[in-house]
């Protein structure tokens, strides 16, 4: 038992992680939240239930268009609600309000088009395999491997690549990014793009076990800000390690005491972990120096 | 030799304030010309609009024959102009090589970007390389930048300004806060990238350093250019002495 | 505006003008019925409108009340408790009686607004238990009460498939945590101690936690007690972990298409009560052809029984009276009666809780069908 409560909290971890990494993406490069992160990730579920189910798509072609579309989705919405204030510098404060405002357009965007109902997205396979004595289905697998593709994906496009570099760059002094010749503008919609991409990536990978609904990004939305927190917000490894704490508290707590204390666990485990270490568990310096 | 950036008629205003007032400059190639001039003259300004940190009022930037007036920070990189600060900035959180890497000129077209991204990463790694060599720091290019002594970070400056196809390299009081031995090291290092053919524009307080490596020196005053000359005809022009013993 | 509610609008208009002719020169005997026609549960409370427009052209063509017509007032409560009670207060002033067709939350917050005006009152739609047990001398419940779906289930599951250990899983809404309550006493009353307690708050994407539980004790039977969406994701869940040979058990609310479609084989063999609408009777076959023709639409249970309902207060009120001091005598008609509808044959309890058969269907093959 124990050990299938392990397995299934770190499937949860994962899908946090993916949706927190999105968070973080964002983040780095403007130190902002965008509150509108789990949208994305609802737009991926019901992008993809809608290019599956509706217009029998391939499975590959699905998942691709669907991310595609999202990282539109994410480069309009840098382009329309925050570019702006970003380059006039605006403080953080506004420009989590304006984020909140986005996820409200959004989700409503998304009611409009789909409505309340949920829809039913087909699995990669949800009969159990036994593996030492353990049960895992394709689709946990498939969600946990896509998550630490994508997790060494980003982390090589970050630190092995020209863009990746740029992007760091940007997120790290903004001004003299530009005097390096880094365009900032294609910076913030990439960071966008990709937050964006990544997010619906999550939404495609529960879609299958928890139905594509309009309201899946608020019900995550609290567990994956809590994962990016705890990561150190500007750190991709740190962001998994947060998403798997989390999953872990809440279903160990869920498991062993009762599942009414899932939530109050996993938000103790936050509350004590930020106040042994304010910059999260792999929080590295985030010194600005002048 | 010919002008790389040809300025005229350049002003700017801060609150009905004049900070730069109908400034004309030839800054011309392979040469070290500096800007002097007391506090408040307006040296940063013009540096901050050349190097397209601030939009001038009005006014004309041209570089090699081409008009760049307004342009954004990252066109006016690409279009090779490099400068650095009064205080180093450099990527803190960034290797030294990424430092340097990151000021490579980048790729014009996205396509090109994803070529580069794809097939080209290693080629800028090599590039920072050989200009970490240049200034000798190529020993600790794995090191994050924010570990670099004070005379080691002016000196990625410089490389990072010499990354790529810079035209021309601003440095703003490079001298200030370093030993004699690294004021040395500095000198020695403008000369390298003169003899590279580059423009080097210099702000500078130290009056040994700008008398004895430019080619040329400009005053300003209170935003005007009072004087322009060789460092011999500076030295003894009344207009410049009186300038300094005002302020 | 979307075209559901322009329909619904469309139909409230053409129901206010009711031409149903002025057949004598008497005031009519006004009814409203309250309900959603412009929000999330306006399919249901159309329906039962509709029903009720049905049966009211069918009483007026046969004379009314004693030869006065009979005429409907609907209402629009969008599903807002705040609006149900605005409502509520006028209604003592406009109607002599009322069918409620609202949704548990506004159908609650009328309850005690309209007991207090002394107005007999039938609910449709709410299956919330407080409806009968909130001590409102002038409810009236026809529909499933949760606590007659839950003994039924209980019943079933003990005595019938003659399992022992039961699981209950309960969203944390007023209907979920209710729903535990009543299955908890029930489970009482039989001496059989449910092996598994655990609530999910709707907006839970995981409950492996939970299932696991249900692995570990054995469990033979699980009572799901909660929003559709939720039972179905369990379900896909308990299949992940190989627990698709624990039946699955759950309310009235599983017996619909959605349930079907969402959960598809995962869902394979619920077992739910099942407001059941045998289509068989005559009396039922006419109505759907009504339906049919006049609505374009297919009958359903809501509307047979906004159906029965109008049919079973006219018939109270024929027997009472008309004047607005008759209305205690109306809810005494009520309580004594002995009705037979489209839904069957119906008495109401001295606390105004329909007494019926409560089916129990089982999913096969993708469709629900009657197992008791």
């Amino acid at each position: 038992m124990f050990l299938q409560v392990i397995l299934s909290g770190i499937v949860v971890g994962g899908i946090y992680a993916l949706v927190a990494l999105g968070f973080v993406v964002v983040y780095r490069s403007v130190t902002m939240f965008n509150f509108a992160q789990t949208e994305y990730y609802t737009l991926g579920g019901m992008l993809f239930a809608t290019f599956l189910a509706r217009y029998q798509l391939p499975l590959v072609l699905a998942v691709l268009l669907t991310m595609v579309v999202a990282a539109l989705v994410g480069i309009l919405s840098e382009r329309l609600a925050f570019r702006r204030l970003l380059l006039l510098g605006a403080r953080p404060a506004n420009l989590i309000i304006v984020s909140l405002a986005l996820a409200v357009v959004l989700r409503s965007v998304i009611l409009l088009i789909w409505g309340t109902d949920a829809r039913q997205v087909p699995t990669l396979g949800n009969n159990p395999i036994e593996i030492a004595g353990l049960l895992v289905t394709p689709q946990q697998i498939f969600i946990l491997g896509s998550t630490l593709l994508v997790v060494a994906l980003l982390h090589l496009f970050m630190h092995r690549t020209r863009l990746g570099l740029a992007l760091r760059a940007t997120a790290s002094n903004r001004t003299m990014a530009g005097l390096m010749g880094v365009p900032l503008t294609s910076m913030l919609a990439l960071s966008f793009a990709l937050s964006a991409g990544i997010g619906a990536l999550g939404g495609i990978l529960v879609a299958p076990i928890l139905l594509a609904q309009y309201s899946m990004g608020q019900a995550i939305l609290v567990k994956a800000f809590a994962a990016a927190i705890l990561g150190g917000l500007s750190n991709v490894q740190g962001v998994i390690v947060g998403g798997l704490i989390i999953g872990l508290a809440e279903n160990l707590a869920g498991a062993y005491l009762s599942s009414a204390y899932k939530d109050v666990v996993a938000f103790a485990v936050l509350l004590g972990v930020l106040a042994l270490r304010p910059s999260g568990i792999l929080g590295g310096r985030t010194e600005e120096k002048v | 030799m010919s002008a790389v950036f040809e300025v005229r008629g350049l002003v700017k205003r801060f609150e009905g304030l004049r900070a730069v007032n109908a400034l004309d400059l030839d800054i011309p190639s392979g040469q070290i010309t500096s800007l002097i001039g007391p506090n408040g003259a307006g040296k940063t300004t013009v540096f901050n609009m050349l190097s397209g940190i601030t939009r001038p009022d009005a006014g004309r930037i041209s570089l090699a024959g081409q008009d760049v007036t307004g342009l954004a920070s990252w066109q006016m990189a690409r279009a090779g102009v490099c400068r650095t600060f009064q205080n180093p900035r450099l990527f803190w959180n960034l290797t030294v090589r990424e430092n340097v890497a990151i000021a490579i000129q980048q790729e014009r077209s996205l396509l090109r970007e994803m070529y580069a991204l794809f097939f080209a990463g290693r080629r800028y790694v090599e590039e920072a390389g050989a200009l970490l060599a240049l200034v000798g720091l190529e020993d600790c290019a794995d090191w994050p930048a924010s570990r670099l002594s004070y005379g080691h970070m002016r000196r990625l400056e410089i490389a990072r300004a010499l990354a790529g196809s810079a035209k021309i390299i601003m440095v703003d009081e490079p001298v200030a806060g370093m030993n004699p031995s690294e004021v040395d090291e500095l000198m020695r290092l403008l000369d390298t990238v003169r003899q590279r053919g580059l423009a080097v524009l210099l702000i500078e307080h130290n009056m040994r350093l700008v008398l004895n490596i430019s080619d040329r020196v400009i005053v300003l005053s209170s935003g005007t250019k009072i004087a322009e000359g060789t460092p011999a005809e500076i030295r003894v022009d009344p207009l410049v002495i009186e300038a300094y013993l005002a302020s | 505006m979307s075209t559901k509610a322009l329909w619904a609008s469309a139909f409230l208009a053409a129901a206010m003008l009711s031409p149903a002719a002025a057949q004598s020169q008497q005031p009519p005997v006004l009814i409203g019925v309250v309900g959603d026609f412009s929000g999330p549960v306006a399919p249901y409370s159309t329906a039962a409108l509709q029903g009720a427009q049905v049966a009211l052209d069918e009483l007026n063509a046969a004379g009314g009340i004693n030869g006065q017509r009979i005429q409907l007032r609907p209402y629009d409560d969008r599903n807002d408790p705040v609006e149900g009670a605005t409502i509520a207060k006028r209604l003592g002033d406009e109607v002599l009686s009322v069918i409620v067709t609202s949704g548990s939350s506004p159908a609650l917050s009328m309850g005690p607004v309209l007991n207090r005006a002394g107005l007999p009152f039938i609910t449709t739609l709410s299956s919330n238990p407080a409806v009968t047990e909130s001590g409102w001398k002038y409810a009236n419940r026809l529909h499933l009460s949760d606590r007659h779906q839950i003994e039924r289930i209980i019943q079933h599951a003990l005595d019938t498939d003659k399992l022992t250990k039961i699981a209950i899983l309960y969203d944390t809404s007023d209907l979920g945590v209710g729903g535990r309550n009543i299955a908890l006493k029930t489970l009482e009353k039989r001496s059989v101690k449910p092996l598994v307690v655990e609530g999910w708050k709707q907006t839970d994407a995981d409950f492996s936690s939970q299932l696991i539980k249900l692995k570990s004790a054995g469990v033979e039977g699980v009572i799901i007690w909660g929003a559709v969406e939720g039972a179905v994701r369990i379900a896909q869940q308990m299949r992940a972990l190989a627990l698709d040979k624990v039946q699955i058990y759950g309310g009235g609310g599983l017996v619909s298409q959605k349930f079907i479609d969402l959960g598809g084989s995962a869902v394979e063999g619920t077992i739910a009560t099942w407001a059941y609408l045998d289509t068989s009777t005559p009396i039922v076959t006419a109505l759907e052809k009504t339906f049919e023709s006049r609505f374009k639409s297919k009958l359903d249970i809501f509307g047979a029984q906004g159906y029965d309902a109008l049919r079973i207060l006219a018939q109270a009120i024929s027997t009472a009276g008309t004047k607005p001091s008759d209305r205690p005598k109306i809810l005494e008609a009520i309580r004594s009666m002995k009705y037979q509808g489209a839904v069957g044959e119906i008495t109401f309890g001295p606390d105004g809780e329909n007494i019926r058969k409560i089916y129990i269907a089982r999913l096969k093959a993708g469709k629900f069908s009657v197992l008791d």
